[in-house]
């Protein structure tokens, strides 16, 4: 490692997820001298995105240090906030080796498109222009997360691009959730009389008060569509697609979440949610480089050991190598801490499934960023799916990345089996066999399996003075808990300060003004010669180019 | 981001012809004079121990060439390469890259090659990358040759010049070389290229959400 950290600050973060990241921007936004450190050598933690050869090594258990005995410290890591149940499968052969570096393929892409013969050597040979994320998030357009990246201004360092469809699974096949206006009166699934009653019924959603749904307190949302008389078509689409329900969502929930969708439609794109282009572990590196940009002190693969406690049993700083390092405060990302810490949680744990696909499973004109919410089948939980192609930045083109996540019920390749086997096929062999639709699912190049933990659980502050440990990912769409966490946290460590407040735009940037404007107008004015020359030299050549 | 196209107006009412707007970052090692060379090249200021920028995103500058005023979105690392630790996030969606290194100190022209490595990997594939070699006003302590340099640059297709922030020698020329050298049209974003995504800005909130669905 280059020299040493400083050995002093107000505040270190260990980890580099969202939450932490969040924190720690917040923390130098305000002043604050902050450490943000990492184990690992990328950042986002159990948020990140990884090239296709390097998702395969992860393991998300922080490596217990082994020399915990010589140091008078608490060892950062535990064993309940990582990644287990991994599972890598290739559904296409080896291939052949040769001829295949990278450079080839990227002088010539529409070669490797036409040759539909993938192989896993080939899939290797793309790895880096794959993005593919532990926990994939989507944004609402008008959510918490969209306005706190615009009013701290950290929109800046990012891109994103809507997501262009909804889709559900209905009678046996994928069809397009009509969600906004235009796409309902221009939707072939659903019959103009239909067309009015969704249109009422969305209405009706928005603008109620609780008052409004009083006497279904205590029934559920399905109970409450049935009774507006809508048809089965339309009850599907509201109580899956659009509140991403089941038939045992409350009526108070479903409402919500009707209104939470209705409210984020039209500000950006077709549908109410937005993507991170490169993939979601774009997100916790954006906070990072705000921080970073406000003073903070960014170490990636740190060998951190553990926390040091003071004789009388408080918060003094880190071992990191055979350093030690003091701050007054110290945040720690939940996966990193010391079993001490958090020995009371237990988390949920989400089934992930990741595969390569050969095409969309909805063929159409134009490539789609899509969002299936596939309902609950055979007592299974239902399922969210993300379907990105190459327009998102996370996988090459002629290719699709499929993500599921599901709630946890047995390990995440029999939770996702039924599904899997209802989308995709898995070898191209098979596709005449059973005839009809069949012909047309995408084939399954590649899958990955594995089960990440979620703390949907607010409440685990132990009562640690000075010691903050935040929240790992849960199963929320969007980042809204993370947010409440990472706010609740600093309000805690600074109640008397602003939370994020908007960072300066570029021509506000006053530089150590004490030179006077004069060499300013020196250089401008430089510049504008040199403009100048190098247009007349334009002219000039090209002239000579019109003569010859 | 997009290259950004649009027609601009001077006061009078004139058109001036197309703004092309290219985000440009700085990469190389610390203490090689990335920050000098965007703080003489936008403020035309030379601080002898320059502190990191803070609170400074990207700084800003436009230079015209022909009908195209061309606007650098110009991104410090904000001292992330300190201790390795430069997020990938940086780099994504740029059109041009300054690599940086100091001609008095052989490491960092080695490490400059390690970022084209990684750029020519990373970035966008049509990526305009210079190398620049810094602290030319200090040419008696040189370690790097001119020459070995500027065949590196040859062979992978850099622009190349040494510069000086002290004294502002090349800083303006480097710049003006790139915007020469970028694509001014509409495609230059075009897909496989590095980012045409949407940013998110505080005035781009369309209609109001329930006059788009319900009314």
């Amino acid at each position: 490692m280059e020299g040493e950290l400083p050995s002093e600050f107000d505040l270190i973060v260990i980890g580099t997820g969202l939450t932490e990241s969040i924190i720690a921007a917040a923390a130098s936004r305000i002043g604050k001298n902050v450490l943000h450190a990492d184990s690992n050598s990328y950042y986002g933690g159990l948020w990140a995105s990884f090239t296709l050869d390097s998702i395969s090594k992860i393991s998300g258990s922080t490596p217990q240090s082994e020399s915990d005995a010589t140091k008078e410290c608490l060892t950062f890591g535990n064993n309940n906030f990582s990644i287990t149940n991994i599972k890598e499968e290739w559904h296409v052969s080896e291939g052949n080796i040769e001829k295949l570096n990278e450079c080839t393929i990227e002088d010539d892409p529409q070669q490797i498109i036409e040759n539909e013969n993938w192989t896993k050597n080939k899939l290797l040979a793309l790895s880096r222009k794959f993005n593919i994320d532990l926990l994939p998030k989507l944004h609402f357009a008008r959510g918490e997360f969209v306005e706190l990246l615009i009013s701290s201004n950290i929109a800046r360092y990012s891109e994103f691009r809507s997501v262009s469809r909804v889709l559900t699974w209905l009678n046996n096949k994928l069809e397009v959730v009509p969600c906004s206006r235009s796409d309902v009166f221009s939707s072939n699934n659903v019959t103009v009389v239909e067309k009015r009653m969704l249109m009422k019924l969305l209405n009706v959603c928005l603008d109620s008060t609780d008052q409004d749904f009083a006497e279904y307190e205590n029934k559920t949302f399905h109970a409450f569509l049935k009774d507006q008389k809508l048809t089965a078509n339309l009850i599907h689409y509201i109580l899956y697609a659009i509140a991403m329900g089941t038939e045992k969502t409350s009526c108070r929930d479903g409402v919500e979440r009707i209104k939470r969708f209705l409210n984020s439609l039209g500000r950006y794109g077709k549908t109410p949610f937005l993507y991170s282009m490169y993939g979601s572990g774009e997100i916790p590196q954006a906070f990072c480089r705000l921080s970073a940009v406000f003073g903070a002190t960014y170490a990636l693969s740190q060998s951190l050991q553990g926390v040091v406690m003071d004789d009388k049993n408080n918060y003094k700083g880190i071992m990191c190598g055979n350093q030690q390092i003091n701050s007054s405060k110290i945040v720690i990302g939940l996966d990193k801490a010391p079993k001490a810490f958090v020995d009371h949680i237990k988390p949920l744990r989400l089934s992930r499934g990741i595969f390569i696909t050969d095409r969309s499973l909805l063929e159409s004109e134009k490539e789609h960023l899509s969002l299936l919410l596939f309902p609950p089948m055979n007592d299974k939980n239902p399922v969210t799916i993300l379907e990105m192609g190459s327009l998102t930045g996370t996988c090459p083109k002629g290719l699709y990345l499929v993500h599921m996540m599901t709630d946890q019920s047995n390990n995440p390749y029999d939770d996702l089996k039924y599904y899997v086997d209802t989308l995709f096929t898995k070898s191209a062999e098979n596709v005449n066999i059973e005839g009809g639709d069949v012909e047309n699912r995408p084939q399954l190049l590649w899958s990955f399996y594995f089960s990440v933990p979620v703390s949907n659980d607010f409440n685990f502050q132990k009562d640690l003075p000075n010691i903050f440990v935040c929240s790992g990912p849960d199963s929320d769409l969007d980042y809204d808990p993370s947010i409440k966490i990472a706010k609740g946290i600093f309000e805690k460590m600074y109640p008397d300060s602003e939370f994020l407040p908007r960072a300066p735009d570029p021509e506000e940037i006053v530089i150590e003004g004490d030179e006077s404007n004069e060499n300013e107008e020196i250089l401008q004015k430089d510049l504008d010669e040199k403009c100048k020359q190098q247009n007349k030299q334009n002219e000039i050549t090209e002239a000579e180019n019109n003569e010859a | 981001m997009a290259n950004r196209t649009g027609t601009a107006q001077r006061p009078n009412g004139q058109t001036q012809g197309k703004i092309c707007q290219f985000k440009l970052v700085l990469l190389g090692e610390s203490a090689v004079g990335k920050s000098s060379l965007v703080l003489r090249f936008v403020k035309g200021q030379f601080h002898e121990y320059q502190e990191s920028t803070i609170g400074a995103a990207f700084l800003t500058q436009t230079v015209c060439l022909d009908d195209t005023t061309v606007k650098f979105e110009i991104w410090d690392t904000a001292g992330q390469e300190r201790y390795h630790s430069l997020a990938p996030m940086y780099y994504r969606g740029a059109q041009a890259a300054i690599v940086v290194y100091d001609i008095t100190n052989q490491d960092t022209f080695g490490r400059a090659k390690t970022w084209v490595k990684e750029l020519q990997r990373q970035a966008s594939p049509n990526i305009v990358i210079a190398l620049a070699g810094n602290k030319q006003d200090l040419a008696n302590k040189r370690m790097v040759e001119f020459e070995e340099a500027h065949a590196y640059a040859d062979e992978h297709g850099l622009l190349f010049m040494e510069t000086s922030a002290k004294t502002a020698m090349n800083v303006n020329d480097i710049f003006l070389a790139i915007a020469k050298k970028l694509p001014k049209n509409e495609q230059a974003g075009a897909p496989g290229g590095g980012g045409q995504g949407r940013r998110l800005v505080d005035g781009d909130t369309g209609p109001k959400a329930a006059g788009n669905c319900c009314k």
